[in-house]
């Protein structure tokens, strides 16, 4: 995937033109973030699982490097294969040369935020070897030649039309006009793949260290049957996927399903132990994990960032996320976007590379109300402002301000005086309550209001209305 | 390529905790109970109303031969003529016509036997294992389960903790299933029956005897 988060303010200005987009963002996270609310209140210990599943991010983190060895050894144990990629270029190595090994021509996939980090089908597709996204969103893209735009909807921005004639387009064939006959065409077609297939690759939503367990959360039953039809199965992962045990696993599920779509539970999660066992009528006879680091280690080595790799991957805080909800998934400019995005992708990818994410924020905090993790959101954007703004370093305007405001902290009589400054100097730029230019500001006022001054500070009226 | 190897993957993660480390690594929270819920008063009261609130049709029999009844019924109002079965002790018992040579991916319906229900959401648990093949409740359009009302559980951490003394745990797969395959990629139309059963069928059996 083409990184351009270097692109925000043009790629949101593109999105909000699009009224199409405007509206399939506006219903879809509103419907989801009304069924998480619902979830919720309908759900007395969710407000102690929360904390209980923060507790277990943390903990697990604190000793990461203990419990990957611990799952690489079960997982061993149960006839899987782990292998360790220290980045993207050597996660593409090892699932090419498993493929290369087993003269694999077509692999099928599930829906994995992970295998697109890792540009996975670009490197798969060069090789030869033809990748088939199966979820029905993620096909729908792919043979669009479009990017997801929703972590749980990748596809939301499309209609139902469009999706029509690409259908007809694409796979030649009468065109379809309603749901269910839309998706039962993509069954049928998706089927063959799954049948033909030497190739299974999915992500991993939970990996269990103690039992050497990859946990796998879909509704389509796409991620089933990639883990049964094919001989071979290759589940990536993020290191920071793995969690202590089956007990920690059950409070992330009552937790995760709820988060992302408001049900009680996924229509499917799928516990995979190893390969198929003696006597099975199904499944892959061979299991393979690939741990990936890519750039967390970094992340874990910060004491503030390392709380962004609690997160479970829900959605929950893009669809509440007022910048989200109008910019898309697209502006981002790459693979995780809203407000957890934010954050990671700098990190991913580069500060400079990334650097007006973390500013895509209004810090309302929404995000952090409805982590389920709890993760501090709005406190992490800034910290990665400001590691965004060492590397820019702020114009001689804005420095002069904030020395400026620092020494008025410090001294009570010189910012009551302050304050009464800014009313009077602020009097030849007011309309209407609100600065609208204004020197020094204007990296601000471009692009949002500013309430001017009020007439009588708040000071002065604290001692009026208390004298 | 050079490979990374599992030491030096592992001593960069142990480099990056001791660096990240916040001051205070022990936490004086105590340790909360597992994430498990008072038991409901009526698992199967609880059990069939979820279930039918993910879209499952539930049918409630008091015996064996009800079950089958039930079964048979349900197959022929569906016009199921090919079925395809798991091979378990209560699914042998019910005794159905059933044909040997159909395989799951040709099949009108499977049939399974759940080993555990989860009544907080209405979840189906599959132990894979000879018997209990994957491709039964995910290949066909339609799902028929029994389920012995004596194998519910409240939820998934009393579920994990019964696991604990079965010697068929950890299976090389568990599956939770909780309604019909389903997706709303497309405008958010609810739309069942994408890749794996369109209709979910539970005959949950709340017999006395053993067979």
């Amino acid at each position: 995937m083409e990184l351009s988060a270097n692109r925000f303010a043009a790629n949101a200005r593109e999105a909000l033109a699009d009224g199409e987009l405007q509206r399939a963002l506006g219903g879809a996270t509103q419907r989801l973030s009304l069924a998480r609310h619902d979830a919720f209140a309908d759900f007395p210990e969710g407000e102690a699982l929360r904390t209980r599943a923060r507790e277990i991010k943390r903990r697990t983190l604190d000793r990461l490097d203990g419990y990957l060895e611990e799952l690489a050894t079960s997982v061993e144990a149960r006839g899987g294969t782990v292998h360790w990629a220290s980045d993207a270029a050597e996660a593409r190595e090892i699932v090419l040369g498993l493929a290369r090994e087993r003269g694999a021509r077509v692999a099928v996939k599930s829906k994995s935020m992970t295998t697109e980090e890792i540009a996975l089908n670009e490197a798969l597709a060069a090789a030869g070897i033809e990748p088939v996204e199966t979820d029905l969103g993620e096909y729908i893209l792919q043979i669009a030649e479009e990017s997801p735009s929703h972590i749980i909807a990748p596809a939301i921005h499309k209609t139902k039309d469009q999706i029509s004639d690409l259908f007809a387009e694409k796979h030649g064939t009468a065109r379809r006009e309603r749901h269910e006959e839309i998706t039962r065409e993509a069954r049928g077609v998706l089927r063959r793949r799954f049948l033909e297939a030497d190739l299974g690759i999915t992500g991993v939503n939970f990996a269990v260290a103690e039992t050497g367990s990859i946990a796998i959360v879909e509704n389509e039953g796409n991620a089933r049957l990639s883990t049964s039809l094919p001989r071979c199965h290759i589940a990536v992962m993020g290191m920071e996927k793995v969690i202590p045990d089956l007990d920690s696993l059950a409070v992330f599920l009552r937790i995760l399903a709820r988060s992302a779509t408001g049900q009680k539970m996924s229509s499917y999660v799928s516990l995979i132990t190893g390969p198929r066992r003696e006597g099975e009528e199904d499944g892959p006879a061979e299991l393979h994990l690939v741990i990936l680091d890519n750039g967390r280690s970094a992340i874990l080595a910060d004491p503030v960032l390392r709380e962004s790799l609690y997160c479970i991957r829900c959605g929950a805080c893009l669809n509440v996320c007022p910048v989200y909800k109008h910019a898309g998934g697209h502006a981002y400019g790459w693979v995780y976007p809203g407000p957890i995005g934010a954050v990671v992708t700098p990190s991913l990818v580069g500060h400079a590379r990334a650097a007006p994410l973390p500013f895509a924020s209004s810090l309302c905090g929404a995000c952090r109300e409805v982590c389920p993790v709890r993760i501090d959101l709005p406190h992490l954007l800034l910290a990665q402002r400001e590691k965004v703004l060492a590397l820019t370093r702020a114009k001689p305007g804005e420095r002069a301000l904030v020395s400026a405001f620092a020494l008025a902290m410090r001294f009570p009589a010189l910012y009551r005086m302050a304050s009464r400054l800014a009313r009077w100097l602020s009097i030849p730029f007011a309309r209407e309550g609100q600065l609208r230019r204004a020197p020094l500001l204007s990296a601000w006022t471009r692009t949002r209001d500013l309430p001017a001054p009020a007439r009588e500070t708040f000071r002065q009226r604290w001692r009026r209305s208390r004298g | 390529m050079a490979r990374t190897e599992r030491a030096a993957f592992l001593a960069k993660v142990r480099d990056a905790v001791a660096a990240g480390a916040r001051g205070d690594p022990t936490d004086g929270r105590p340790q909360e109970s597992a994430g498990s819920s008072p038991a409901p008063r009526d698992l199967a009261e609880t059990f069939t109303r979820e279930a039918q609130a993910a879209d499952c049709e539930v049918l409630r029999v008091a015996s064996i031969r009800e079950a089958r009844d039930a079964i048979q019924a349900l197959l022929d109002e569906l016009g199921a003529s090919r079925v395809v079965r798991g091979d378990t002790e209560l699914l042998r018992a019910l005794d159905l016509a059933t044909d040997e040579a159909v395989v799951a991916a040709e099949a009108d319906a499977g049939l399974t036997e759940a080993d555990f229900g989860i009544a907080e959401s209405g979840t189906l648990a599959l132990l894979h294992r000879p018997g209990q093949a994957r491709g039964i409740s995910l290949l066909p359009l339609v799902h028929v389960a029994i389920l012995r009302a004596s194998d519910l559980v409240p939820d998934l951490g009393a579920l994990f903790r019964k696991l604990e003394s079965d010697d068929r745990h950890p299976a090389s797969t568990l599956t939770f299933i909780t309604g019909p395959s389903r997706t709303g990629d497309i405008e958010f139309v609810l739309t069942k029956g994408i890749h794996g059963p369109g209709e979910v069928h539970i005959v949950l059996l709340e017999d006395r005897e053993s067979p």
